[in-house]
Parts: C-alpha cells; sequence; structure tokens
C-alpha cells in the first residue's frame, strides 16, 4: 500500500540530509511502525509520503499511485494526522469536520453517520460546537483524528498520534487501527512508545540520522542480537559513536 | 529599567521577526533576492512619490510665503499626518494591545502592566515613523531651509517628529483599555473596537468644539483665517486638531518666546495624554487581556446540542473557509473596512463643509463636455481595490495551516480560484461607498452609471488577480498572529505599487483615446483593454497556483 523507493531529502540547501536514500514497503492489512530518535528524519517522511514535502530524489507510491505524478488521486487515499493538532482556531468543530467532508466530497448520510459515530467514540459531541480556540491539546487530536478518517481512506499515516491522548482514547486509537488492518488496509505510524510498538506493529522500522537502520517484524529484529527487549535493541541501534558507553552499561 | 528594555527589544523582534531574517538572510544567505527587490521597489517607489511630495511641498511653500504665511506648508503637512495617523494608526492601537498571541505569555511574566503598555505602545509609534518621515521630512526642511533657521530649529523639529504621533494615538490606548476590561466574551471585545472608534471621533468633535470657543491668538486667528480660504477639509481639521497648530507655531518661531510657548503647550499633552494612558493600563490593562482569553468557554454552556451536517461542493465550502476566517478575524476586518469608509469620507468633506467655494454644481456640466474625466471615478475604485491587502495576502494568511490546503485532494487552481471570487467580492463591496457618493455627486445618468460599474468590475477583478499573482509567487507564511500576515506582509506593498503601475499605465491610454476618439467608443475600448488584462491575470494565477502549491513546502 506504501512504497517507498530510494527517498532522500535534505534541508538548508543540502547541509542538513533529513532522510537519506529510504527504502519502504507496507503492505496490505499492516501495521507498520516508525521508530527512531528526535532529529531521526520520521516526520519528514512522513511529510514526503502524505505529498507536504517534495523528495530531492526517489519515488512515492500510495495505493498504487505515485504521489508527485497524480497527488490528488493519491490524495485521496491517505488519512493524515500530524504531529501536531493544528486547527483553524476561528472555526468550530463542526465547521471544520464539514469543511474536510465537503472537500474530500463525502456523501451526506455516509458522513453523517462517521461525524457522529467518531464523535461517540471519542466523546466529542458536546464541544464539537464551540470553536477549535477552545479546545485542549487532546481534543485537538481527537478532532484532527476525527477529520483525517471521515473519508474513510485505506491509507492511515499518522505522527506520534498517541501524543497528547488520554488512556482512554489511546485504547481506542490503537483499536481503531486494528481494526482498520483487519479490513485489509495499512497503518503507518510513528512513535516514540516502543511498547505500543511491541504490542500493536507487523513491522517495524528504526530510522536514525535519515538510514533505516533496522527493518521487519520484531522476531526479525531480535534475530543474531543478544539483546532481549526491543528497548535495548533500539537504545544499541541508536547509540552516538561519539559516546563510547552506552547508558546501560554506563549505570550499571 | 532592564527588564523594560528587555521587553521592548523582545516585542520589536518577535514583531518584525528580526531573529527569523538575521537566520534567513545573514546566515543561511537563502533568498536574498527578497530583501534586494523590497529595498529597489521601495526606492523606487519611494523615491517616484517623493520627488512629487517636494515639488508640491515647496510649491505650497512658495505660496504660503506670497500669502505672508511661510509656515502654510508645514501645517497642511502636520495636519494631514495627524489626520493619517489618527485613522489607521487606531486600528493598530488596539490590534497591537488587544489582538495579539502573545498575551499570556506577557501576563506570565514579573512586569507590571503598565512597562507591557509602554513597549507595545513604542512599537505602533514606531511603525508610524515612516509614513510620517515622508510626509514630514520634506516640509520641515524646505521650511528651515528657506527661512534660514537653525540649531534650535531642528531640535524642534527631531523633538515633535519623535513625540507626534502621542496625540492622536494615546487617547485611543486611553479610550480602549478601561473599555476592554468591561469585555467578558470575544463579542463584546469586537463591539468595543467600534465603541472606540466612535469615541474617537467624538473625541475630535469635541475639541473642535472646545476650541471654537477657546480664545484666540492672533497668529492663530491669522493662520486659520487662510486655512479657511484655501481649503476647507483642512481648515475643518485645523480647528479640530490645535496641537498642529502648537507644534507649526514651535516650529515657525523656534527659538523665541512664543514658539517656546507653543511647544510647551505640545509637550504639556503629550505628556498628559501618555501618564493617562499609563495610569488607566497600569489599573486596566490585564483585567481585559484575561478576560479575552476566556473566549470560547463562555459560549459553550449556551450551545444547542444539535450540529447539521450537510454536505456541499468542495468550491462551496473553499468560498465558506475564506469567508469564516475573514469575518472572524478582527485584525483582517479592520485592515479592510475602514479604508471603505475613510476614503469616500475624505473626498466628500471638502465639498460639503461650509464657506467653500468648491462648485458642486459645476460637476456634472463640466463632465458633460469632458465626459472623460468620468474616468477618474473607475480609476479611484480600482486603487482603493487595490490598496486592500486581501488578494495581496490570500495565500499568506493561511499561515502555518496552509499545510492543509496542500493536503487536501482539491486541485491548487480551484483552491485559487474560491479564493479569487471571494476576494473579488469584498474588495467590490468596498469600492460600493465610494462608487455611489461619487456617481450621486456628479449626477451621472443610468447609461454612464452602468458603464463605470462594469469598468469597476473588470479593474476591481484585474488588481485582485495581480495581488493574489504576487502572494503566490512568495507568500508568507512565517506569522505568530494575523496583524504580522498582513501588515508585515510586503506583498501588500508590492500589490500597491503594481497596482500603480496597472493605473498609470492605463491612465496614459485613457488619455491617449481622450484625444482621438469619441467618449463612447474610446470607453469601449478602454474596458475590452482592461476585461482583458482582467482575464489574462486570472488564468495566469492559475497556472502560477499549480507551479506554487506544489513546490511551496513548510
Ligand atoms: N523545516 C526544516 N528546516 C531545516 N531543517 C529541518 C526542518 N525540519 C526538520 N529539519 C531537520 O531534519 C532532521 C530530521 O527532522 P524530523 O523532524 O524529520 O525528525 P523526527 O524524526 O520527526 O524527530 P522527532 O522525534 O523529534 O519528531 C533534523 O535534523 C531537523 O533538524
Ligand atoms: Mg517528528
Amino acid at each position: 500500500m506504501i512504497e517507498l523507493s530510494n527517498l532522500s531529502k535534505s534541508y538548508a540547501q543540502g547541509k542538513v540530509r533529513a532522510v537519506d536514500n529510504i527504502s519502504l514497503t507496507v503492505r496490505p492489512g499492516e501495521i507498520f511502525g516508525f521508530l527512531g530518535p528526535n532529529g531521526a528524519g520520521k516526520t519528514t517522511t512522513i511529510k514526503m509520503i502524505v505529498g507536504l514535502l517534495r523528495p530531492d530524489a526517489g519515488e512515492v507510491r500510495v495505493a498504487g499511485i505515485d504521489m508527485l505524478k497524480d497527488p490528488i488521486a493519491a490524495k485521496r487515499r491517505i488519512g493524515f494526522v500530524p504531529d501536531q493538532p493544528q486547527v483553524y482556531d476561528r472555526l468550530t468543530g463542526s465547521e471544520y469536520l464539514n469543511f474536510l467532508a465537503d472537500v474530500y466530497q463525502v456523501p451526506d448520510d455516509v458522513r453523517r453517520e462517521r461525524i457522529e459515530h467518531y464523535l461517540e467514540i471519542f466523546e466529542l459531541r458536546d464541544a464539537v460546537g464551540d470553536l477549535v480556540q477552545s479546545y485542549s491539546h487532546g481534543m485537538k487530536q481527537k478532532l484532527v483524528l476525527t477529520g483525517a478518517l471521515l473519508h474513510n481512506p485505506p491509507v492511515w499515516i499518522m505522527d506520534e498520534p498517541m501524543v497528547g491522548l488520554d488512556p482512554r482514547s489511546a485504547f481506542l486509537l490503537k483499536d481503531l487501527m486494528a481494526e482498520h488492518c483487519r479490513q485489509g488496509y495499512t497503518v503507518f505510524f510513528s512513535t516514540h512508545i516502543l511498547e505500543v510498538a511491541e504490542r500493536l506493529c507487523d513491522r517495524i522500522a528504526i530510522i536514525n540520522k535519515g538510514r533505516i537502520i533496522a527493518c521487519g517484524t520484531l522476531e526479525e529484529i531480535k534475530e543474531h542480537r543478544e539483546k532481549e527487549t526491543l528497548e535495548n535493541i533500539f537504545l544499541e541501534l541508536t547509540e552516538n559513536e561519539g559516546i563510547p558507553v552506552s547508558l546501560e552499561d554506563h549505570l550499571s | 529599567m532592564r527588564a523594560f528594555l528587555s521587553l521592548l527589544k523582545i516585542t520589536f523582534r518577535n514583531y518584525y521577526g528580526i531573529s527569523v531574517m538575521k537566520q534567513k538572510y545573514v546566515k543561511e544567505k537563502r533568498e536574498l533576492w527578497q530583501p534586494i527587490l523590497a529595498v529597489i521597489g521601495l526606492g523606487f517607489g519611494g523615491f517616484t512619490i517623493l520627488s512629487l511630495y517636494y515639488l508640491i511641498s515647496r510649491g505650497l511653500y512658495t505660496g504660503g510665503k506670497m500669502l505672508g504665511e511661510p509656515a502654510l506648508g508645514l501645517e497642511y503637512a502636520l495636519l494631514a499626518s495627524a489626520f493619517l495617523i489618527f485613522f489607521f494608526g487606531v486600528s493598530s492601537v488596539i490590534t497591537t494591545l488587544y489582538f495579539t498571541e502573545d498575551a499570556p505569555f506577557l501576563v506570565s511574566l514579573p512586569l507590571k502592566p503598565f512597562q507591557v503598555i509602554a513597549a507595545k505602545f513604542s512599537l505602533v509609534m514606531a511603525n508610524q515613523y515612516l509614513v510620517l518621515a515622508f510626509l514630514l521630512i520634506p516640509p520641515l526642511v524646505i521650511f528651515g531651509r528657506g527661512e534660514g533657521l537653525g540649531f534650535i530649529y531642528i531640535l524642534t523639529a527631531v523633538v515633535i517628529f519623535l513625540l507626534f504621533p502621542v496625540i492622536p494615538l494615546a487617547p485611543a490606548a486611553a479610550i480602549v483599555i478601561p473599555l476592554m476590561s468591561r469585555a467578558g466574551s470575544k463579542r463584546l471585545k469586537d463591539l468595543f473596537t467600534i465603541l472606540t472608534y466612535v469615541f474617537m471621533i467624538a473625541f475630535g468633535l469635541g475639541l473642535q468644539f472646545l476650541v471654537q470657543y477657546l480664545p484666540k491668538g492672533k497668529e492663530i486667528a491669522s493662520l486659520q483665517e487662510i486655512l479657511k480660504n484655501h481649503g476647507a477639509l483642512l481648515t475643518q481639521l485645523g480647528r479640530g486638531f490645535p496641537p498642529a497648530v502648537w507644534a507649526t507655531k514651535a516650529l515657525a518661531y523656534a527659538g523665541t518666546g512664543e514658539g517656546l510657548l507653543s511647544l510647551g503647550l505640545f509637550l504639556v499633552l503629550t505628556v498628559v495624554l501618555l501618564a493617562l494612558m499609563l495610569l488607566l493600563g497600569e489599573r486596566f490593562f490585564y483585567q481585559g487581556l484575561l478576560k479575552g482569553e476566556e473566549v470560547g468557554r463562555l459560549r459553550r454552556a449556551k450551545r444547542k446540542v444539535g450540529v447539521a451536517w450537510g454536505a456541499r461542493s468542495p468550491f462551496k465550502a473553499l468560498i465558506l473557509r475564506e469567508h469564516r476566517l475573514f469575518v472572524r478575524t478582527p485584525v483582517y476586518l479592520m485592515n479592510v473596512l475602514p479604508v471603505a469608509v475613510i476614503v469616500p469620507v475624505i473626498a466628500v468633506l471638502p465639498l460639503i463643509t461650509q464657506g467653500n467655494q468648491l462648485p458642486v454644481d459645476r460637476i456634472a456640466p463640466f463632465l458633460a463636455t469632458h465626459p472623460y474625466v468620468k474616468l477618474v471615478i473607475a480609476a479611484i475604485t480600482t486603487f482603493i481595490a487595490g490598496t486592500l491587502p486581501l488578494a495581496a495576502s490570500a495565500l499568506s494568511r493561511e499561515g502555518r495551516l496552509f499545510f492543509i490546503s496542500r493536503l487536501i485532494p482539491v486541485p491548487p487552481g480551484d483552491q485559487v480560484k474560491a479564493k479569487f471570487w471571494y476576494i473579488l467580492g469584498v474588495n467590490y463591496l468596498c469600492t460600493m461607498p465610494f462608487f455611489v457618493l461619487a456617481v450621486v455627486i456628479a449626477r451621472l445618468g443610468p447609461g454612464d452609471i452602468l458603464a463605470l460599474f462594469i469598468l469597476n468590475l473588470a479593474g476591481t477583478a484585474a488588481v485582485t488577480a495581480l495581488g493574489i499573482l504576487i502572494d503566490l509567487l512568495h507568500p508568507f507564511f512565517d506569522w505568530d498572529n494575523p496583524q504580522r500576515a498582513v501588515k508585515n506582509n510586503l506583498n501588500v506593498l508590492f500589490a500597491m505599487l503594481a497596482t500603480l503601475l496597472f493605473l498609470g499605465v492605463f491612465t496614459v491610454a485613457g488619455v491617449g483615446l481622450a484625444l482621438v476618439v469619441p467618449w463612447w467608443s474610446g470607453f469601449l475600448i478602454l474596458l475590452l483593454l482592461i476585461g482583458g488584462a482582467a482575464v489574462g491575470l486570472y488564468q495566469g494565477q492559475l497556472v502560477l497556483a499549480e507551479k506554487s502549491y506544489r513546490s511551496l513546502e513548510m
């Protein structure tokens, strides 16, 4: 459902190589976790997948459609949740959702049903008539989530979607993700919560300094390594060359 | 004091985006063409207008001297400056104090409210100096050199120049601060903004009323006598704004007792108003600020539960988004509506004040023999449309949320189309007050009205597309409060210059046509030309949209 081939992107006129020749395939029915330390290039990669950034080199295909060649068709198939819940402050929640449903051309009865459904599970029904200005961080995040799922896109792409959600909502979201994949669709998300990645994801990629340093199922990644947990593997793999002792050794 | 200076620095840095500019132009040397083009554009446009203004100022000085009142030109300039600061600065005072997003941050700092007010007021003052320099320095130099005045004159001139914005602006702050402390909701906040304007106008009228009963000194009387005969509008304002007369006298009689007395009056009023503003600010400022933060929450309780979910076409949805974001952002409204109202007022005041010799009755017969002069109406309305900031900030106003527009599956061309038609509607409506007034005063017939109506539409459409085109080339997304999206946006300035150029070209065309073809055929040719330009620019913006939306990254 998502194919990245030889994707590269640098900032500041080539001085910062944020993403360096990445290739990845996410299959239908798969929940794919994208891990990596701060500044590793996760957000940059995700922005290229959804068409917000133009890659310096490489190709992005979403649901078989080339993002660079036919962006409109590709965008229709994506539900995107950015790393920060940015919404028009001066619209009400319902105006925002209606706007998105309109531009994604969701028919009347379908939209009503879906919006009511998500508002119900995210407990936003009472707030949806208020200006977004008055929402809390988590409420905005839930509004953005609802907006991203309205048009029932086959491919969900989420940048740290659990940040700011209360435990109940986070649980519900994980449930929604699993349900989505059971239907043969795809979820691609970045996270810093390793337990979530461990329990939820079919496959995982770890990115560091713009390069993929590990990719596969949890078992595949753990294979041939003496470390037991994903946390230990993550720490080992993303260790800086400059620091000779890993944090763990240092502590013991 | 150190804390205040720091606050002042950060206020200015934040407002002008100095850190961002440094990073971009000095450290990374990115897009250096931007400031260079700005300097060239401003330099070129500024130089042209400045030379023209210099000539006018010289003419006024020479004319005044012949009448035995060499300070006449200076007084004109001071009055005009006060008038401009009053109308365009008041909205700036209100938005800078109450409609920026740094309020919660500032309140959390260990600073006194009056210090915050002082910093914000300094910012508004600084924003006036550019216009003020433009308006005042030429007449000040001409007068000083003409009269051979020396050091004391220069010193007085500097003091008056620096303090000049206080008298028109501080009362606005002094009015708006206590009012806003009573505003418990967003709607009241908007209402009080309008009320402030009403009070300011009442304040102006009250001053004028008062001054009529003041015993007049000989010089003031003689100056006003002359003003009365030489410009009805300025006479009105001269009576309504005595500080300009004091400033004129302080300059004209610099070094003498009389000059000192006038300077004293000017300074005392300045200090009193500043003190009043700071006192009221210390007492009431934070109340209004903090209340404004609670906005939506108060409205929540009253909301009804049922929400309408209805489908619209993407195009309608885009138009609706434009509309809602425009009318719900007071800063945008305040940058648009005053222009629509002020221009007709400026144009009409001289015609209706008493004691003028302006021949309203002679306009209609004159137009009958000189039909091409009617085009001036369309030129002014087009100019109004070109100075409104909506088109040239069409993309910029989306700011960081522009990513939503790039995400949605609507072709950029369609998105820009929605922007164009909405902004055209607003711009066209804004030209209407002047248009209606002008055709009534000129007593035009239905044929002429219809013709100008259509020509105005073509002209407005052209400059609207021109503004959007300019913004598409290089939008400004890096703002943190909406004030900056329109006020700190060079595109608005470029669009204004481009409009002037556009009008210049068609003025030449119009004059040329007037010489060779009769009115109606000339009009049709001109309409075809301007209509053609509008269609061309409209198509141009659509083509550019496809390119820009794809290449703009954030
Ligand atoms: N707009 C930008 N301009 C310049 N450099 C940028 C920009 N955005 C990101 N970078 C740089 O690109 C690199 C990758 O950043 P990115 O945001 O993709 O990291 P991330 O993996 O999402 O980090 P985090 O976990 O903190 O969200 C970083 O070195 C960052 O400094
Ligand atoms: Mg990130």
